[in-house]
């Protein structure tokens, strides 16, 4: 198996003493080439330090990091020949078009003059910003930026790519644009590592995926594998009355997830209907009045929970840019917005 | 057996397709970032436009509000004036382009710059050419208003070029210090306000007022800050010899000293920006 990034006991810790913070707490990570990872974890778990750590802006305090067999740290030139990076925001210059923004990527890259404007209008292409390459960027929606930042990302062929967040800000409709760029650009063959708070995404584009907390590895596999590592099968149950919910909390073990605002308890359960069953009729002899009671097979969600101890990041933010963008906005406009908090 | 090279690590190192051949030079980086930072300006109207209305503001101001009350012995204060308000205004515009780089900082494109396989001092040396080139142009625009209202020089056409190419270096020299104040403000906002430092810098020298009017300390740090020196060259070069005289040192201390200090603001400027770039 041809490895693309191995980190093994990486640790990266900012301040010192007591005020120390170790965003990375001896992870250990394989991703093998040829697949797509995605990172999965809650904000502050360390994904965004791990990519830094690949892209060589972030120097590891201890252990090792190798990108295609490069350490990070004794050879980051090699590593910068193999990377590409797409950060959390769109790093495009409004006041540039489309094409000359990529460009100077381009160049950047290595390409000489000529080579550099035909790589950019056949990423332009294959973004479907084609159209829009002689445009000016400030006219761009939110999502065409995104997916031209994504386009820099690839102008110099990379055989990785480094996904911090792609669809992070982005409305539904933008969302699933760039995720059929993202399974275009896999299918060329070019390896992928992206970081997400969703788990849809990551279900959706992943090989693998890789959840992290507090810094660690807490499991690894591909969707299926993890769903089936949660194992069982959960049972949903919705209250008529939000009032009960701590005593029915109470009745269904320690396992229980309460969602107060949905007035929903979702439990694992070992015996399939029978127990189900068994468990709604306590309920409601116990006098709690229930609207639903479903089973069902446990969803990325759960898996998440059940190793993280906490909810994953739930739905999308808000859509944050109406898709016709005007000269008005900025720069600094795409800015993410902060998805929730963490629990 | 020979040894093997520790080097041959994977078997990777096969060129994908569509990926370059090589890798840019320091040049072609320099000149690409550059080229970006150059159209941005062209296309911005309002960059220019901005830097060298509130350089023509001030200069009216002194010239006309102020300038009336300050008495420079042997010379009259237009032509004092104008020589020092070319130079110092430099710091001004240059702290527009500190507030483009705290921006630049935050849109994410420095990380992508130093994840590919650039030399970082081109990165940067680019956007410092780039500035030096914008603080030129508000230079020269001043400079031609400062004629308009009054400035007269007989200098030679050989003290002309000598000002205006000691004004690229000096521009250049300055410029190193406003990127580093960009890189490490940390936001837009931020960098603005650093770029005020830029007022008590220009007062405390001799732009605007002869330095023997204040008070010791002062005076001292006055006397020989870098912008002093840079001005009273300018001043030695389009006025002549009389004024070199009310200054109490040659043109060439002042033209000597101006270098130096250049040269000193840039290994100055080197080391911090290189370490603020590179900071993670």
């Amino acid at each position: 198996m041809d490895v693309i990034v191995e980190a093994s006991g990486l640790v990266k810790q900012y301040g010192s003493g007591s005020g120390a913070v170790r965003a990375l707490d001896g992870l250990d990570l394989v991703a093998p080439a040829g697949k797509v990872l995605a990172l999965l974890g809650p904000n502050g778990a360390g994904k965004t330090t791990l990519v830094r750590a690949i892209a060589t802006l972030t120097r590891p305090s201890s252990g090792t990091l190798t990108v295609a067999g490069h350490d990070v740290l004794r050879a980051p030139e090699q590593v910068r020949r193999v990377i590409g990076l797409a950060g959390q925001y769109a790093a495009v210059e409004p006041a540039l078009t489309g094409l000359e923004n990529l460009r100077m990527v381009a160049r950047l890259f290595g390409h000489r003059r000529r080579e550099a404007t035909l790589a950019s209008e056949r990423v332009l292409e294959q973004m479907g910003l084609a159209d829009a390459g002689k445009r000016l960027v400030k006219t761009y929606s939110g999502g065409m930026r995104r997916r031209l930042d994504l386009g820099a990302s690839l102008v110099g062929s990379p055989q990785l790519l480094l996904l911090d967040e792609p669809t992070t800000g982005l409305d539904p409709r933008s969302r699933s644009e760039l995720w059929v760029a993202i399974e275009e650009l896999v299918a060329t063959g070019t390896d992928v590592l992206l970081t997400t708070q969703y788990l849809e995404e990551a279900d959706r584009l992943a090989d693998l995926i890789a959840i992290i907390d507090h810094g660690r590895l807490v499991a690894s596999g591909t969707p299926d594998e993890l769903k089936t590592q949660a194992g069982r099968d959960v049972v949903d149950v919705q209250l008529a009355d939000g009032g009960d919910l701590d005593r029915a909390a109470a009745m269904l073990g320690p396992e229980t997830v309460v969602d107060r605002n949905t007035q929903r308890l979702t439990v694992p359960v070992a015996g399939g209907a029978d127990e189900m069953l068994a468990r709604a009729g306590a309920l409601s002899t116990a006098g709690i009045t229930m609207t639903d009671v479903a089973l069902r097979r446990p969803t990325l969600d759960d898996v998440f929970l059940a190793l993280t101890g906490h909810p994953a990041e739930r739905d999308a933010p808000e859509e944050s840019d109406s898709g016709t963008g005007t000269g008005s906005s900025s720069g600094t406009d795409q800015r993410r917005e902060m998805a929730g908090d963490a629990a | 057996m020979t040894t093997t090279t520790p080097n041959a690590v994977t078997p990777k190192a096969q060129p994908r397709p569509g990926a370059p051949s090589g890798s840019a030079s320091a040049f072609t980086t320099l000149s690409a970032v550059a080229i970006r930072t150059g159209l941005k300006i062209a296309r911005s109207p309002q960059i220019l436009g901005i830097a060298i209305v509130q350089s023509v503001l001030f200069l009216l101001m002194f010239r006309y509000v102020l300038g009336g009350a300050i008495g420079v012995p042997g010379l009259s204060y237009v032509d004092f004036l104008v020589p020092g308000f070319v130079v110092s205004g430099l710091l001004f515009t240059a702290g527009g382009g500190s507030v483009a780089v705290a921006e630049e900082s935050a849109s994410g494109l420095y990380d992508r710059l130093r994840s590919l396989p650039v030399p970082s001092v081109a990165v940067l040396a680019g956007r410092a050419v780039t500035d030096a080139a914008l603080m030129l142009v508000v230079a020269l625009v001043t400079l031609g208003v400062g004629f308009a209202v009054g400035f007269r020089t007989g200098a030679a056409p050989g003290h002309w070029l000598l000002a205006i190419g000691l004004l690229v270096v000096y521009a250049l020299a300055l410029s190193g210090i406003f990127v580093w104040l960009g890189l490490v403000s940390g936001s837009a906002q931020a960098a603005q306000g650093l770029s005020i430092l830029a007022v008590p810098f220009s007062f405390l020298s001799s732009a605007f007022v002869p330095v023997e009017t204040m008070p010791g300390v002062l005076q001292a740090f006055a006397a020989w800050q870098p912008l002093t020196f840079m001005v009273n060259t300018w001043r030695g070069l389009l006025l002549g010899d009389p004024v070199t005289a009310t200054f109490g040192h040659s043109l060439t201390f002042y033209l000597v000293g101006s270098l130096v200090w250049s040269a000193a603001l840039i290994l100055l400027a080197a080391p911090l920006v290189l370490h603020a770039y590179r900071k993670d």
